[in-house]
Order: C-alpha cells, then sequence, then structure tokens
C-alpha cells in the first residue's frame, strides 16, 4: 500500500497545454489522489517547454505549482521514445529519483522514453514502478492505431512481416529491436494498468504478461462525479443525436455524416449535432463530403468547439452520443462522459468501444465503417420507447473511492499484491 | 666479362652474384654451333667439375651481339659453393673455351636484366620464388625489388583490371582470397587459341621492424590455367600465412595470347570474397553476356575448381569441426562478449535498456555492425565494461581464439530473445577456442563477406540448425549468372556444413 508514501504521476503532456484524454486522465487521477490527502506529485511533458527549447535556453524541468511540474522533451528523439540528449535524461532522472517517492505512476512511455525510465528504474530500484497505458504504440507505428496504413482494414495481430507490409520502408530488424526495446522495460514494471479489457488483451497477445495488469477505467474526476445524473425525456431527446471529438479521419465522423441522409430517409425528424468542428474544418478533411451535408440541411448542426469540462452538460443536450470511430479505441472518455450524463450510445461493434458499451445496456452496435447500418440503427434508436430504455439501463463510471482502492492495490508491493490477487 | 670467342663457341660472363652461405650466381652468354651439342660447366682448380644447382638458357643476344651465323644464349648459373679460381667452361665435343668465373655483382645484373628479353627477367623471378637462396636478388641494391627493379617498372602495369596498349587483351582481373587463393582471369578481345599460356608470380612487400617494405617472391603451391574461348584463367594458392605478413600483394603474368606472342603485365590483386573470386570464372567477357559455348565451358571450368578447393579445404575443416564436439573449456575462460549485426542506430536503445544483460556476463564487450559506434555508446557512456567496434574489435576477436570464451549475440536475435521474455537464452551457447578456429577457417575458405562479422552470424546459424532447417544462408549478389549462382552456393553450403549430420545444405 502506497497510502502514507509519496506517489509522483508522470504524464506524457499537462491537461494545461492539451486536452488528450490520456493527459487528462493523468492529472484526474493527480487531483483525486491529492484531494483524498495523499501525497502525491504531478510531473508532466511540456510542449510549450519544448518549443521554447529550440530557440532558447530553459530548465529541463519546472515548477508549476503547488506538487506540480512540466519538463521540456526536447531532448528526445523525433518519435518521442527515447532521449538522444543524454544529459537532459539524466537532469529529468536525477529530478525524478530525488523526489523521494515510494511510487512511480507513469501514464504512457510517449514522450517519457524508455531510457528514462530504465534509468529512473536503475536510481530508484527500492521504488515501486506502474503504468497506466493509454494506446497501442508500443504495438503498433502506425500511431498505435492497429490500423493497416494502405487498406485501413483493422490489424488483429502484431508481427513483423505484418508491420513491415504497412510499412515497406522499415526493416525486420527495426521492428525487432522496437518491440524489444519497449517489452523489456514495460516489463519490469510492477503493475500495467489497462483502461479496458480489449487494449489489456492486446498487449497480452503482444507479450506483456509479466507484471500485475488490471483493467482500471480512467476516473472522471470529483467534479464530473459530482454532477446530477438527470433522466431525459425521451420523447424529446430519441430522434437527437450527437458527435462529439475531432473530426480526424479514424474517428468515423465521414460514416455519420453518409449514414444521415439515409437515415433522415426513415425518420425526417432526426438530427445531428457535431460538437467538436465547426462545417469549414469537416469539409476541409472530407471535401466529397459536401451534397451530404448540403442535402442534410437543417438537421444538421456544426456546435464548433467546446471545454471537456462541459462535455457531460452537452451530453445531455441529446438523446444519443455517437461513436463511430474506425478504429479500435481503448477506453473513449467521450463514453465514459456520456455514460456518466446518463445519455446512451450508439458505437462501432469493436474494440474498446463494443466493450465499453453493453449491447442492450448502454446503447447500440452497428458495424463498423457501415453507413448503412448506421442508418439502420439511428433510425430504430430514434424511438422514444427504446430510449426510454436505455436511458434507464445506461450505467455510471467508476467512482472515487473504487478508482483509488484500485490503485493502492496496484501500488502494493509485488509479491503482497500477487498474493492478494 | 666475355672470354675468348672463336668462330664457333663464345662464352661471356656478365656478373657473378654472391648469395647467402657461398652460393653464387652467374649470369652470361653463350654461342655454340647449331648442329653441335655444347656443355655449361664449372670447372675447380683441380680439373674435377665443381657441382651446379640450377642452369637456366634463354634465347639471347650472344657474347658478340651483331653476330647471327650461331644460335645464342643468355643463362644464369646457380651454385652453392665456387671455389676460388673455378672456371667456367663452354665445350662441344672436342672443342672448348674457358673463363674464370668472376665478374662484377648484383648492380651489373640489374643492368643486364634490363637488357635482356622479358622471359628472362620473369624465369629469373620464378627461380627466386622456387629457391630462398635466390630471395636476396629482390633486396639488392638497396631498392625494393632489388635486381628486378628496373626490370618491373619496365612492365605493363594493371590498373583496375583494365589493360591498356595491349590490342589483344582488354581486362586482366586478378583476385585473392583469404585462403591464399590466387585467381587470375584474363578476357580477351577475339578468342584464345587452345594453346594460350598463362603463368603467374606473386610478388609480394613484407614489412620489416623498420617500416620499410622486404620484396619476397612468393611460390605457387598449385597452378591450374585453362583456355576457354574468351578468357584465359588461372587458378592458385600461396601460403595463407603470407597474407598477415605482406602489405602488398603483386602478381606478375606472363601470358601467350598465341603460341609466337608473349606479354608480361604486373597487376594489384583485389581482394575477393570466395563468391566474388569464383564467380569471376564465369564473366568471361568484358562487354556482352557470354555466349551458350563460352558460358558452359566456364561453368564446367567453375565446377572443376570448385572440386579442387574441396579437395583441399575441406579436410581441414572436417577436423575443426570435429573438435568443435568436444568438450570446449569455454566456461573457464575470460569472457568476452560480441555483439554482431549492429548496423542500425536504432538498436541503441535495446542495449541500453539491457546493458546489465551484457556487463553481468562479460568482462569485456565488442561490437561489430555498421552501427557499432552508436551500438556501443550504451555500454561506454555506464563505464561498466571496456568496449570494442571497428577493426580493434575485429582484431580482439582474432586474437581471442584459444584464449577466451566467446558469447556472441547477434543483435537482431537478441532482440527476439528480450521480446519473448528470455534474454538469458541469447547467451546460452558461448563459442570456445574450437569454434573460433573453425570461424577463421571457414571465413578464410567459404567467406561469404568481407566482414568476419558476416562468417560468425553464419556459424551460430549452424549451431541453432536443427535437423531439416536450411543451414546456409545463399548468398545474394549479382551473380554472372543463376547457373553460377548455384554452383557457388552449393559449394559454399558444403564447405559451411563439414561435419553436420542431416542438416540441409542449401538455405
Amino acid at each position: 500500500m502506497a497510502r502514507g508514501g509519496r506517489v509522483c504521476i508522470i504524464a506524457h503532456s499537462h491537461p494545461e497545454f492539451s486536452k488528450g484524454g490520456g493527459e487528462l486522465a493523468a492529472y484526474r487521477q493527480f487531483e483525486t489522489m491529492r484531494d483524498a490527502g495523499r501525497d502525491v506529485v504531478f510531473v508532466g511533458a511540456s510542449e510549450i517547454g519544448t518549443q521554447y527549447a529550440e530557440g532558447r535556453q530553459i530548465e529541463t524541468v519546472m515548477p508549476f505549482g503547488p506538487q506540480e511540474y512540466v519538463f521540456s522533451f526536447a531532448g528526445m528523439a523525433e518519435d518521442r521514445l527515447a532521449w538522444e540528449d543524454g544529459f537532459q535524461r539524466g537532469v529529468l532522472v536525477d529530478f525524478l529519483a530525488a523526489l523521494d517517492c515510494e511510487v512511480y505512476h507513469f501514464h504512457h512511455y510517449w514522450r517519457l522514453g524508455t531510457d528514462l525510465i530504465d534509468a529512473l528504474m536503475q536510481a530508484r530500484p527500492d521504488a515501486r514502478f506502474v503504468m497506466t497505458i493509454h494506446e497501442m504504440l508500443a504495438i503498433c507505428l502506425h500511431h498505435g492505431q492497429m490500423v493497416k496504413t494502405r487498406s485501413r482494414e483493422l490489424c488483429r495481430r502484431e508481427s513483423p512481416l505484418r508491420c513491415l507490409a504497412c510499412f515497406p520502408d522499415q526493416t525486420l530488424e527495426r521492428f525487432a529491436y522496437r518491440k524489444a526495446t519497449l517489452i523489456s522495460v514495460l516489463s519490469r514494471f510492477d503493475s500495467i494498468l489497462h483502461p479496458s479489457e480489449f487494449i489489456r488483451g492486446r498487449y497480452r497477445d503482444w507479450g506483456l504478461t509479466g507484471p500485475r495488469d488490471p483493467v482500471l477505467e480512467n476516473y472522471l474526476g470529483d467534479a464530473i462525479l459530482a454532477l446530477p445524473r438527470e433522466p431525459a425525456d425521451p420523447g424529446a431527446m430519441a430522434h437527437r443525436f450527437g458527435f462529439f471529438g475531432q473530426p480526424t479521419s479514424f474517428k468515423g465522423l465521414d460514416v455519420l455524416l453518409r449514414a444521415l441522409p439515409m437515415a433522415l430517409r426513415g425518420n425526417p425528424d432526426i438530427v445531428l449535432t457535431v460538437f467538436g468542428a465547426e462545417r469549414e474544418d469537416v469539409l476541409r478533411l472530407f471535401p466529397t463530403l459536401e451534397p451530404m451535408v448540403e442535402a442534410a440541411g437543417p438537421s444538421l448542426t456544426f456546435a464548433g468547439r467546446y471545454d471537456p469540462l462541459d462535455a457531460v452538460e452537452l451530453m445531455r443536450s441529446v438523446g444519443w452520443v455517437v461513436v463511430p470511430s474506425v478504429w479500435w479505441e481503448n477506453s473513449p472518455v467521450v463514453i465514459q462522459e456520456s455514460r456518466r450524463a446518463g445519455t446512451p450510445l450508439i458505437v462501432s461493434d469493436i474494440g474498446g468501444m463494443a466493450e465499453k458499451v453493453l449491447r442492450g445496456v448502454d446503447g447500440l452496435h452497428f458495424k463498423r465503417a457501415a453507413p448503412v447500418d448506421l442508418a439502420r440503427v439511428m433510425t430504430e434508436a430514434a424511438d422514444p420507447a427504446l430510449r426510454a430504455q436505455y436511458g434507464a439501463s445506461v450505467r455510471d463510471v467508476i467512482g472515487r473511492d473504487e478508482f483509488l482502492a484500485a490503485l493502492d492495490a496496484a501500488y502494493a508491493p509485488r509479491d503482497s499484491g500477487r498474493a492478494a490477487e | 666479362m666475355v672470354g675468348p670467342v672463336g668462330d664457333e663457341l663464345q662464352l661471356g660472363l656478365d656478373c657473378v652474384v654472391a648469395l647467402r652461405d657461398g652460393g653464387r650466381l652467374l649470369v652470361g652468354s653463350a654461342r655454340a654451333p647449331a648442329d653441335a651439342e655444347a656443355t655449361l660447366w664449372l670447372e675447380a682448380p683441380d680439373g674435377q667439375p665443381c657441382p651446379i644447382a640450377q642452369i637456366r638458357f634463354h634465347p639471347g643476344a650472344g657474347p658478340k651481339p651483331n653476330d647471327t651465323a650461331q644460335p645464342a644464349r643468355n643463362f644464369t648459373l646457380l651454385v652453392r659453393q665456387l671455389p676460388v679460381d673455378t672456371r667456367l667452361v663452354l665445350q662441344s665435343g672436342e672443342a672448348r673455351v674457358a673463363i674464370a668465373a668472376e665478374g662484377p655483382g648484383e648492380a651489373a645484373l640489374a643492368r643486364v636484366l634490363a637488357a635482356w628479353p622479358a622471359a628472362a627477367g620473369f624465369a629469373l623471378l620464378s627461380d627466386c620464388a622456387a629457391d630462398p637462396a635466390l630471395q636476396p636478388l629482390l633486396a639488392w641494391p638497396q631498392r625494393p625489388f632489388g635486381v628486378f627493379a628496373d626490370w618491373l617498372g619496365g612492365l605493363g602495369t594493371v590498373r583496375g583490371r583494365i589493360v591498356e596498349n595491349l590490342p589483344e587483351i582488354e581486362e586482366a582481373e586478378t583476385l585473392t582470397s583469404l585462403a591464399g587463393e590466387v585467381m587470375v582471369v584474363v578476357r580477351g578481345s577475339t578468342p584464345f587459341p587452345p594453346e594460350a599460356r598463362l603463368e603467374a608470380l606473386p610478388l609480394g612487400l613484407q614489412p620489416d621492424a623498420s617500416g620499410r617494405g622486404e620484396a619476397v617472391a612468393l611460390p605457387l603451391l598449385d597452378w591450374h590455367v585453362v583456355a576457354l574461348p574468351q578468357a584465359l584463367v588461372g587458378h592458385g594458392r600461396i601460403d595463407p600465412a603470407w597474407l598477415d605478413r605482406l602489405s602488398t600483394l603483386d602478381l606478375v603474368l606472363q601470358l601467350q595470347p598465341r603460341p609466337d606472342l608473349t606479354r608480361w603485365l604486373r597487376c594489384r590483386p583485389r581482394a575477393a570474397t570466395v563468391p566474388d573470386m569464383l564467380d569471376a570464372i564465369c564473366r568471361t567477357t568484358p562487354f556482352a553476356e557470354p555466349t551458350d559455348a563460352s558460358g558452359a565451358a566456364a561453368l564446367d571450368l567453375l565446377r572443376l575448381v570448385v572440386a579442387r578447393r574441396e579437395g583441399f579445404l575441406a579436410p581441414s575443416l572436417a577436423m575443426l569441426a570435429a573438435q568443435r564436439a568436444a568438450p570446449d573449456a569455454a566456461g573457464r575462460l575470460p569472457r568476452l562478449g560480441l555483439i554482431l549485426g549492429a548496423d542500425d542506430p536504432l538498436a541503441a536503445r535495446l542495449f541500453q535498456v539491457t546493458a546489465p544483460e551484457f556487463e553481468g556476463r562479460c568482462d569485456r564487450l565488442l561490437v561489430m555492425g555498421d552501427a557499432a559506434e552508436a551500438v556501443a555508446q550504451p555500454f561506454i557512456r555506464r563505464g561498466r565494461i571496456p568496449v570494442a567496434v571497428g577493426a580493434a574489435a575485429v582484431q580482439a576477436l582474432r586474437d581471442a581464439a584459444g584464449r577466451a570464451g566467446v558469447l556472441a549475440v547477434e543483435a537482431p536475435r537478441f532482440a527476439a530473445f528480450v521480446a519473448a521474455g528470455r534474454p538469458a537464452d541469447a547467451f546460452s551457447h558461448p563459442l570456445g577456442a574450437a569454434d573460433l578456429a573453425r570461424l577463421l577457417a571457414l571465413h578464410a575458405a567459404a567467406g561469404c563477406e568481407p566482414a568476419l562479422a558476416d562468417s560468425l552470424a553464419r556459424l551460430l546459424r549452424l549451431h541453432r540448425t536443427r535437423q531439416g532447417e536450411p543451414a546456409f544462408m545463399p548468398v545474394q549478389r549479382g551473380w554472372s549468372s543463376p547457373h553460377a549462382a548455384e554452383v557457388v552456393n552449393d559449394h559454399l553450403a558444403r564447405l559451411w556444413c563439414i561435419g553436420m549430420a542431416g542438416t540441409a545444405a542449401n538455405g
């Protein structure tokens, strides 16, 4: 147990500089532990400091608030998995080691570096090391997506030859070195926390089997957990659908926009609101979708960017949250926020989405990347009775006490921890 | 010195060169009637013949250069001992001329050689290779190649393989292998007749303590020449021990593209891998694809050379392979770590996080590969064990033979073991002294790449090959023909797999 010992949370970013799910999860963990009276320090990578370091001198590690620090990763290699500047790595390792923590809890390895982790483990052999996994970058060179580069087909298993098919300019040896380096370091952790069963399976298949590896959902934070979860009016909400997030090619917004005209033919009352992007943003990325967007007329609205802190409130303004990602997703925070809001979901039938949205309980599934099937499901979901059914059954997210207890188990010394499992 | 010159018998002595241990080389010319048998001999003061170790005659101008009535011969005559007042005698029947066996020394010999037809110089150089007593001629007077310096300076020199100023010859490609082989492929502008001839004489410079080179003519242990339609191919061997001692090795070629024409060339052979050297046999024309006839003849020759190689290489390889099976003392020897195939700087990341695996097992580490410097850096920064890369690593490995056990790890395979969670398995088969001796022998006899690391990787592959698996990875290069590739790869596979039972040689 680390209830009394100091914990250092080391993250690949700080939510002050970027709002990705991983850094939000890391920082919310820091706030939660701090507010629970734990001795905890947050150290996050800083893009701003890194950019500044390209032109001027800057300290490698800088204070950023009470028990908070940020560091520049300007000395890292281009892929941000190792340090080219051994001196800067040494500065950071010395700083982290001197924090005298009982537990070093990493969120991600990207922008932190396998060599830094290795050096810190050698500097603090008495400490325990925990890692929260946020994506599959170790397994897949294609941004950790496990989607084939040429065909955009889903990839189900890593192997050097499969990877070579996606990256023919690489070598088999490079894949071997990359995997061995990552797996060598990750295997030494006392605990690896996976936010979903899906991603745990992928890492186990990849070969990461040594550490304890419980599934622990990311915690949304006390503030969001404190929001009331009130039932919505199914009659008013059933035909309102919402998309939340960036309109990247992997998020499947194009699938949703192709499905919308078909869904409208089944139920002209359906409306779709896209949160996170303007119309121009979407058409810049998907110019061929302009006819569909025009045809949707007033049934389609672009709400622009939103503050993540407002996400749960915004999700209450729609009857269904659609997550049409064409890649696996691991544990999308959108799904957690939607469940927290009490809004059922319609998701692609793969990976972390299918796992986190229990069919028949939290929402509906559709065939990944199939607009026709998504249109069918949207038409079906626009029924107020079905909306009422799912509004009542959609599960809430992990609570604070359960989350902290799971952390304590992960922080326990490995032997006793194993005995307890 | 020119002795009494009669109308029929003429005898001249140009020089008498003192050799080691009392030996003498007498160089001169003689003329005798064409229809009468003549004898050249040495007469001691007591009238008895003085033993002659060797005597050679060459066509020459004779003591009276303008006298062409009778055939003349230049001669070189070697004696182990030359008593005082010995006379040189030319006798034909009752007629005889005799002169004192005295004359100027090596300076005169250099002038004589430069004036004589080139064949005489080549013959004398060949005698130097065959008889150590004559080797001092390559050092006197105080200049490289001694009395032959001017003679060699007059030969055509081949730079690369292109032969200039000899219209009947396009290329002279000369190669050496680590096994001490010499391969000469002379490609003509027109087909060579079957009676075309080719001789080769290796000539090296051996650095002495002062840093200057001492010239040495080397005997060929064997020499086989075949005239193909468009190439003359010669294959022979010198003692491979010489290769480590010489700073340079040249080949002096004497070739007769047709019976009435002799040419001499001086070439600097290229150090070649075995596949490169053997494939040269099948590159029978300098420009175009070989004709079917010349290609088939070249393949036949290639098969002959391959069979000859296996004849002289297989016994020692078999002996070394048998030693490998004996219990090895590697575990008690100092531990030398070796990372092979460190060709990608990305591998440095892996060794950065796995360095203790090596530091706990090795007293010293060698790193070989294109990215050896980068891969060595993590170990150098940590400073726990000494690290060597590049030529120093290769030398350390050679020095280790018989003195150290080697934990050889191929970087990509080590990565595979680490990824499988079993890094210790990468160190489970240390190489002992017998393995290192076998490695050096295989590298010389069947090395596929210049780098010793490639041969070591192939040896490790042999060690881990299970029954039915291909033990030899075929060589991929720009072969002159697929047929040559097949013959050479089969040959290499047989050499590599000597001593292995039940493995598939062909990869």
